[in-house]
């Protein structure tokens, strides 16, 4: 029994190391295969160029070729290693790509009913290319429809694609998709796709936030980190709602930090309480935010969150009090008074090296 | 006496017979599963389907060292030129005896520190601290008293910054793109909480600017018999338990921890001798008692070169800390069986180390005695067991094999038909001889084991090949 059993994965074993052996062989003639198709496509490409700067427009069989080409997912690969191989400041390179856009609507619908992993492949390749070049809403629409059951990488390629056009309903409607089913999007890859978006970013915030109730925190969060980054304009909004009661904590904290990168006197006051404020989490940030509004009040506050239970408040307090340059009398004053806590910290951060010994 | 004997072997044997199967299959289900993964794998990166971003998560290292002058200077300059935007060193001195800590700071421009370590873990203190900025990258350097791998890692993971701190041993390599691999799976899944890197043979390669440039098989057996060893270790079971988060071990040589989590469940043990196993036993056994959902990783494109001994007397030292490492993790968690006996994780993952990787060489060595004892009393049928040796023997070669070249395709390495030569050979005497050695050596590892709590494992460094820049 027990040979009989040894013997069939014995066999099934030497199979498994035999494709394993075929397949590396196969991909180097595949890595070959793969080379020469990218210089057909070079040269192909440098043809219609050649029309274009003679004020032509591309071929119709350059572009029905690559219709049939393209669907199959390695000459699609070829196509992409020729377009970034060509000099992409030439200026035909652009109406090139710009005239390619019937090609893309044909192949959204053709890789619909391929595996996602080539769907995937497809929808990065617009990603890549679409800035400013292929508008028709009907690719995009198809490209939605490959969310469904999609894996990350997947869902990923297509917002990135989505970033790419400049309608902020299609966005709208994947971040929807995402809350809807439940899908995690981290708050990183939202906040940095959306700060790719070529087009009037003003717009796409004031679109996204009348929409924020309907988003998963992870987007919420991207797209507060989006607004932090371009724009001084949701000064009044965030003032409001960093005033609100049944906020997220995490919310809050990023909304605080957008006080930081801008500055709004309003604010000072309400980080002030919520640095006093002992029992409240936010005090650890809120004590750092502090640093950009120098005051005697705030001043006050940092030096009496110096004695904070917590190490982080301490600590980021006594980073504060650095960063506002007050007088050293002051900083010395902190450090040689008070009890253990308040010493520890602010010792480290004086512009003085080795700080000072108290 | 002749008939209870033959009994009694009978007994052994169907016993046997019961193992060899269980584990048969097992390594056959792990290389089959470990082939379709790195296939998939494969396809995706070639068809851009990963996370790649500009600009991950921020990262600290924590390198922890005792007596690693040979090496630690070199390497953490290659750490500075990591292809990574955003991350820290930090490097933790455990009170070594020679002149690692003078080495680095003839080195690199640190100036002395007093900044306070927050300590969240407990931990032994810090005699100095010195800092230097060099390529944006904040290098740290904390001189502590000796207190064992685990305190180190404490004390590094108190001076960290950043959420997520990778683990490096002092003599390890990373490829310049092993960071931005091994944070990858956090921003595909927020439950995320580790992640295990591929740990390879460093005297293999001949790396310059974090790229591996030449690779051959080592013409010492040792070495080369412990590449097909890793290849098979961390290629086919790896992948497997990561079908269902059940990898009970992160090699400390390379691994990436969220920290909150690490925090909450109280940071490394000290007191053990496999700290790297017993943190990852830990993180499962916390999330499971606090009904928490999460994940822990395994990510093979995430790329660490370590050395490996090069004598039979520094791998018989390894070898045994191991063993010994993975007694002390196993029975400290008896509740993966009792209370989480439906995990898979409980009962594949658990058993699994019980049975083949602590019991096991026990059982092998058990098995050659009862042999000689057929022998003795003449009830060895000795063509069924030639025959038995050879289709196993060749069996665990042709599994070996494949892993060694599935990994070799993955990393795009090119080999030369000497090193496919070499491969061949070592593999045949890994399966015949070298796990047999291991296995003896494994059972013998408890001698004396007391004596060994809370020391560091130290092998013989060399300097990584000559004129490699990494």
């Amino acid at each position: 029994m027990f040979m009989i059993v040894i013997y069939v994965y014995f066999v099934i074993c030497l199979l498994i190391l035999f494709y394993t052996i075929s397949y590396i062989t196969y991909q180097s003639h595949y890595y070959f295969r793969e080379a020469q198709h990218v210089q057909q496509f070079v040269r192909m490409i440098s043809d219609q160029q050649q029309l274009l700067r003679q004020g032509a427009f591309i071929d119709r069989t350059h572009r029905n070729l690559l219709c049939k080409r393209l669907k199959q997912i390695n000459q699609l690969i070829a196509f992409e290693k020729a377009l970034n191989q060509l000099d992409r400041e030439d200026g035909t390179h652009a109406v090139y790509v710009k005239q390619l856009e019937p090609v893309i609507q044909e192949l959204v619908i053709h890789y619909q009913s391929h595996d996602e992993i080539k769907r995937a492949f497809l929808a990065n390749f617009i990603a890549s290319y679409a800035k400013d070049k292929w508008y028709d809403p009907f690719i995009y629409q198809t490209l939605f429809s490959y969310m469904d059951d999609a894996a990350i990488y997947l869902r990923q390629n297509v917002l990135l694609a989505m970033y790419q056009q400049p309608d902020p309903k299609l966005i709208i409607k994947v971040f929807h998709y995402l809350t809807e089913n439940n899908l995690f999007h981290h708050a990183k890859l939202i906040q940095d796709g959306l700060l790719k978006y070529p087009y009037d970013c003003e717009e796409l915030f004031d679109a996204l936030w009348e929409e924020r109730e309907t988003f998963h925190l992870s987007i919420v969060l991207g797209l507060i980190g989006f607004i932090t980054y371009r724009s001084d304009r949701y000064k009044e909004t965030f003032y409001h709602l960093l005033q609100e009661e049944q906020v997220d904590l995490e919310v809050q904290t990023r909304v605080m930090r957008y006080f930081k990168r801008h500055h709004d006197s309003r604010v000072e006051p309400l980080l002030v309480a919520l640095a006093s404020d002992r029992k409240s989490p936010l005090r650890i940030v809120a004590v750092s935010v502090l640093g950009e509004y120098p005051s005697e009040k705030v001043m006050a506050t940092l030096k009496k969150a110096l004695k904070d239970d917590n190490w982080y408040v301490r600590r980021n307090a006594g980073q504060s009090l650095a960063a506002m340059n007050g007088s050293a009398f002051d900083q010395v004053e902190v450090v040689t008074g008070y009890n253990r806590y308040t010493k520890e910290v602010p010792r480290y951060e004086l512009p003085v090296e080795g700080g000072v010994d108290a | 006496m002749n008939l209870f004997m033959e009994r009694f072997l009978e007994f052994i044997a169907l016993f046997f017979v019961g193992y060899m199967i269980l584990y048969t299959t097992f390594l056959f289900l792990s290389v089959l599963f470990g082939a379709i993964r790195l296939f998939e794998k494969d396809r995706r990166v070639r068809l851009r389907n990963e996370i790649k971003h500009d600009y991950y998560m921020p990262i600290s290292i924590l390198m922890p060292a005792y007596n690693e002058g040979v090496t630690i200077v070199d390497n953490v300059r290659r750490l500075l030129q990591l292809d990574y935007k955003l991350y820290e060193v930090i490097i933790i001195d455990d009170g070594s005896t020679d002149e690692t800590t003078d080495l680095l700071l003839e080195a690199f421009p640190f100036q002395q520190a007093s900044s306070p370590i927050h300590r969240v873990l407990p931990c032994n203190k810090e005699t100095a601290i010195y800092e230097a900025t060099i390529h944006n990258v904040k290098l740290t350097l904390i001189q502590k008293e000796r207190g064992g791998k685990g305190d180190a890692l404490n004390m590094g993971i108190n001076a960290s910054l950043y959420p997520y701190f990778v683990t490096l041993d002092a003599d390890s390599l990373l490829q310049s793109n092993a960071l931005e691999k091994i944070i990858q799976p956090v921003f595909a899944d927020d439950q995320i909480i580790a992640v295990g890197g591929m740990v390879q043979l460093s005297q293999c390669v001949e790396m310059t600017d974090g790229h591996v440039r030449h690779y051959w098989i080592p013409w010492q057996p040792i070495v080369g018999m412990q590449v097909m060893e890793y290849d098979r270790s961390f290629l086919a079971s790896r992948i497997l338990f990561d079908q269902f988060s059940g990898n009970l071990i992160i090699s400390g040589a390379f691994g990436l921890y969220k920290k909150d989590i690490v925090l909450a469940a109280g940071g490394y043990k000290t007191d053990t001798i496999g700290e790297d196993m017993e943190l990852v036993m830990r993180l499962h056994s916390y999330m499971l008692h606090n009904k928490g959902s999460y994940k822990i990783r395994y990510q093979p494109e995430a790329i660490c070169w370590s050395q490996a001994p090069r004598t039979l007397r520094d791998i018989v030292k390894q070898r045994s800390r191991w063993h010994i490492g993975l007694f002390q993790s196993l029975i400290s968690y008896p509740e993966m069986l009792r209370r989480f006996r439906y995990k898979p994780v409980g009962f594949i993952s658990y058993l699994y180390y019980w049975v083949f990787e602590l019991l096991g060489p026990f059982i092998e060595v058990f098995g050659i005695f009862t042999i000689l004892l057929s022998l003795q009393f003449n009830i060895l049928n000795v063509p069924f067991m030639i025959n038995l040796f050879f289709i196993y023997t060749g069996y665990g070669i042709v599994l070996s094999l494949t892993a060694f070249f599935q990994r070799v395709f993955f990393q795009g390495i090119k080999l030369k038909v000497i090193d496919i030569m070499k491969a061949i050979l070592f593999v045949v005497l890994e399966n015949t001889i070298f796990r047999y050695f291991l296995s003896f050596v494994r059972v013998t590892s408890f001698i004396g084991y007391k004596k060994r709590r809370n020391i560091w494992g130290s092998i013989t460094r060399t300097t990584h090949k000559n004129g490699s820049r990494a």
